[in-house]
């Protein structure tokens, strides 16, 4: 660093860039142009095929919506709960953090296991729900939407609870007293002091959460299974089991395009609430 | 309306923890049980099922093929993701939050697209062997865990300590080793482990590229759930819950809590 | 000492066997020059202060004096050795940095110790010195502390063992103070002072704050734009500034311009705003002047201008409108307007502070040889 000027601390850049040209840009672009080819040549004719046939346009809509779902309860779960874990003390603080981070970091196989352990008919959630008198009858959970989003939820919860809390905790609390010293009520206080500064949170939790789950797909595969199709677990059958590459890639380039459309979304939307990118 | 916010706020903080441990704890307590069929433990229990982990078909060599591929991805991630910091922490070029973008990208798009992507370009190449594509993909993998944290670390990092190092009788090399690499350490470790631990635990980039005689461990575990459920499987989960918590005991004395969360 | 030169503080400029010899040492940045051919001889032993506007490349020197950056023009030689583009680390130039860089991963003892280690000193020899180095700064109570749980003040004193436990040929010290408060920076300045003189360093010392320089230093080169503008004790810089620049930077005056109207011998008067002022000088008549006075030497009534068997017209009087005093502690500014608008500073004592009332009218007078002259710079 020393000897080199800065134009040629630059070049230390250059075998990761290379590396991930060669081995990321290249290859969605080769999957972006497989999509739009077939035997004769360059067409559309994946794309009307998969557009045209209602059964996909059914894929992407349980896809957004399990999405949608998903983020909606990590946020209604996650944000109360951010502020919870800023105002304890260290020691409760390190644990309940330790308690974030050690399902953040099992492998996704091992929790979504656990809930189909948990979901089966004669799983510990029924038996619970048996023992207090809320239902006779097994419920059925596993191999149902409901069951889907309750494991999804909680694989992608701590991704909503960790940016929260990185930007809950630096709040004033003196802010929303302050607020209060000005005549506003509570709820208008929270909604123009507290909401307000904890919108950059907020959107890097949703974003997080958003892109993760419109792309899970061990969850589904283990929870759902196939008569419940997303889009990831309709890639993977296309190239896996019905070696229709066609069809794989313009699912792919789909959820490519979703993802970037919430990466680019959020990405606009932060610095119109915060002033600044990012 | 203070108190109502103060006590949503930490029902919803219980609820989270008790939601988020659930699945842990039901796989260790199905794991001790003597029943066959995923029950809680009731009065006894039994490490009956540990015993069984030995006759699961091909558990060790997905083991040994997952700590390959993540060790081997992690160093190369670890060589190139840290000139990559360097270079956008230091350098003064136009491009600069273009590259840091390049390069942490894969964190925010959809592995699964990733994985049908190299899928058909190795295809293209020629290259149809499961080792050398799966690390040349686990790079992509962790690269950016690592790119994320050292750019973080970097950009808060003193150089003139270098500089102090230098006057008091180090070249530069050892000033680096001696003074850089130590104190950017937890980056390195925090980078580095988050990196580790997403490759072993990697299955929709892995499941594209891998054979019938190379299957990383999340694969062979799905097929072992597809194909024979039983409480062998919930064994296993709790020895990876079990080495999760020492790597994670191991990141909490070296590093924190708290910067390893990112907060 | 084997071939330094110890002399007066003041007498070693240009002399050939210099113990530091900076040689018009020149760097520049893209098209900024930041140092204009630069020269600075210091004597071993010697405390010498960079002092000049931020900016004005003092960082840039030292970090060149000490290979941090290489120099585009010009030689520097310490005790007979020609730097050139020795790496620091052969240098064996100690460097205290502005925000002291110490290691946040060593602890205080570590650190003192890093670059006995960096040299190899042997273990018993270099615990030897770190202790030393302890007692010297009065730590030796946290010496297993993380340098991370220390006060600003001992993190000072921390960067200063750790530089000087190598035993330098010469050390750095880049506005080591400046990050501390009023009353500690006070305490430290004495304690480095007697620190270095006791050990006979040779020390470079770089700051913005000219009291600072005034007090610490045998000799004091005022920095302007990257030219040294006067090099000289710190007494002489202020009583003989050699440029309005070096005035205006090392305390206060009171400046007025003028014109020669009368050359009388070694006197002339002057005509300015507040009306002739005599001064002694050399200048033809016509000549665009520039006068300045301390503060100090400026007294209330007529009598403070009179020089002993001159005569009563000798001194040099104003009468100025009372605009502000200014409460000083030990004593009171006083900032008067003269008729055209020039702003006039005395230094009273106390007691007169008080009597001068703010709106009235005040007669001053000053010794002509306690007026400063210069030429005027055209524009
Ligand atoms: N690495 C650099 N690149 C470009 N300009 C620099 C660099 N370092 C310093 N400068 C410029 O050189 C001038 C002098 O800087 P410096 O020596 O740090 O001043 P001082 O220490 O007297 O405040 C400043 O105008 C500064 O902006
Ligand atoms: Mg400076």
């Amino acid at each position: 660093m020393r000897r080199l000027r800065p134009a040629g601390v630059g070049l230390l850049s250059l075998p990761a860039t290379i590396y991930f040209l060669l081995l990321f840009a290249v290859p969605l672009a080769v999957l972006l142009a497989e999509s739009l080819h077939d035997r004769s040549g360059w067409t559309l004719a994946h794309y009307t095929r998969f557009f045209t046939t209602p059964y996909n346009w059914g894929v992407v809509g349980r896809t957004l919506r399990v999405a949608v779902l998903c983020t909606l309860f990590c946020t209604l779960l996650g944000y109360p709960a951010a502020f919870a874990l800023a105002r304890t003390r260290s020691l409760l603080q390190s644990a309940l953090i330790a308690a974030l981070l050690l399902p953040l970091s099992v492998s996704v196989i091992v929790k979504a296991f656990g809930w189909t352990v948990l979901l089966r008919g004669n799983g510990v959630v029924n038996q619970a729900l048996q023992a207090l008198g809320l239902t006779d009858a097994p419920l059925r959970l596993l191999f149902t939407e409901a069951g889907l989003l309750i494991g999804i939820t909680n694989i992608f919860l701590p991704f909503m609870v960790l940016p929260l809390f990185a930007v809950v905790r630096q709040l004033d609390p003196r802010l929303t007293e302050a607020a209060a010293t000005l005549g506003s009520t509570p709820l208008h206080g929270f909604l123009t002091v507290t909401l307000r500064l904890t919108l950059p949170g907020l959107i890097a939790g949703i974003t997080l959460v958003f892109s993760l789950s419109i792309a899970a797909y061990v969850i589904p595969t283990l929870l759902i299974g196939d008569t419940y199709q997303t889009l990831p677990t309709l890639i993977a059958t296309s190239f896996l089991y019905l070696q229709d590459p066609g069809k794989g890639s313009v699912a792919g380039v789909t959820l490519l395009v979703l993802s970037l459309a919430t990466i680019i979304a959020s990405a606009a939307l932060s610095r119109r609430f915060t002033g600044r990118g990012r | 309306m203070r108190r109502i916010g103060l006590a949503l706020a930490w029902t919803m903080l219980t609820l989270s923890v008790v939601f988020l441990l659930a699945p842990l704890a039901v796989t260790i307590a199905v794991s001790l049980s003597p029943s066959p069929v995923f029950e809680l433990p009731r009065d006894e229990l039994s490490l009956i099922w540990y015993r069984q982990i030995g006759a699961l078909d091909g558990l060790l060599p997905s083991v040994l093929l997952s700590l390959e591929v993540a060790a081997i991805a992690t160093a190369v991630s670890l060589v190139l993701g840290t000139l990559a910091a360097i270079a956008v922490v230091r350098g003064r070029f136009p491009g600069r939050e273009a590259i840091t973008t390049f390069l942490v990208s894969p964190l925010m798009l959809p592995g699964l697209v990733l994985g049908i992507a190299l899928l058909q370009y190795f295809r293209s190449l020629g290259l149809r062997e499961a080792l050398p594509t799966l690390l040349l993909a686990h790079v992509l993998v962790v690269l950016p865990y690592v790119m994320r944290t050292l750019t973080g670390g970097l950009s808060l990092f003193d150089f003139t300590l270098l500089d102090a190092a230098r006057t008091l009788g180090l070249s530069w090399p050892r000033a680096v080793l001696q003074v850089m690499v130590p104190v950017l350490a937890p980056s390195f470790l925090t980078g580095g482990l988050f990196g580790f631990l997403s490759s072993v635990d990697n299955y929709p980039v892995s499941i594209f590229l891998t054979d019938v005689y190379h299957k990383t461990l999340p694969i062979q575990l799905l097929q072992y759930i597809g194909e024979s459920p039983d409480p062998t499987i919930a064994a296993v989960s709790t020895l990876m819950i079990g080495l999760t918590v020492l790597v994670l005991i191991l990141g909490e004395r070296l590093v924190g809590l708290d910067r390893m969360a990112g907060v | 000492m084997p071939n330094g030169v110890v002399g007066s503080p003041n007498g070693v400029v240009g002399s050939p066997d210099a113990y530091l010899r900076i040689d018009r040492v020149a760097k520049r940045f893209g098209r900024a020059t930041v140092l204009d051919a630069l020269s600075l001889d210091v004597a071993e032993g010697e405390f010498i202060s960079l002092l000049g506007p931020s900016g004005c490349g003092k960082t840039t020197l030292l970090r060149i004096l000490a290979g941090l950056l290489t120099a585009d023009a010009g030689r520097v030689t310490l005790a007979g050795r020609e730097l050139g583009r020795l790496p620091p680390h052969k240098r064996n130039v100690g460097v205290v940095f502005q925000n002291y860089a110490l290691f946040p991963h060593l602890t205080v003892a570590e650190n003192i110790g890093f670059g006995l280690r960096a040299r190899r000193v042997p273990k018993p020899e270099a615990a030897a010195r770190v202790a030393r180095g302890l007692e010297m700064i009065r730590l030796t109570h946290l010496a297993d502390r993380p340098v991370t749980q220390l006060s600003g003040g001992q993190q000072q004193r921390v960067a200063m063992a750790r530089a000087l436990a190598v035993n330098p040929a010469l050390i750095l010290l880049d506005e080591p103070l400046s990050a501390l408060d009023r009353k500690l920076r006070e305490t430290m300045q004495v304690e480095l002072r007697t620190l270095l003189r006791a050990l006979r360093m040779t020390a470079i010392f770089v700051t913005h704050d000219q009291e600072e320089a005034l007090a610490l230093s045998d000799r004091i080169a005022v920095m302007n734009a990257g030219r040294i503008e006067q090099l000289d004790a710190p007494r002489a810089i202020y009583d003989r500034p050699a440029s309005p620049f070096v005035l205006d930077f090392v305390g206060l005056s009171t400046t007025l311009s003028g014109v020669v109207e009368r050359v009388d011998g070694p006197m002339l008067e002057v005509v300015t705003a507040l009306g002739p002022v005599r001064v002694r000088g050399q200048f033809v008549r016509g000549a665009r002047v520039l006068l300045a006075v301390r503060p100090e030497k400026i007294g209330v009534g007529s009598g403070a201008g009179n020089v002993p068997g001159a005569g009563p017209r000798a001194g040099n009087t104003a009468t100025i409108r009372v605009a502000d005093r200014t409460f000083l502690g030990r004593s009171c500014l006083v900032h008067g307007v003269a008729a055209e608008g020039d702003r006039v500073v005395l230094e009273t004592s106390n007691d007169m502070g008080e009597r001068v009332v703010p709106g009235s009218d005040l007669l001053v007078s000053w010794r002509p040889e306690d007026t400063l002259l210069f030429p005027q710079v055209a524009g």
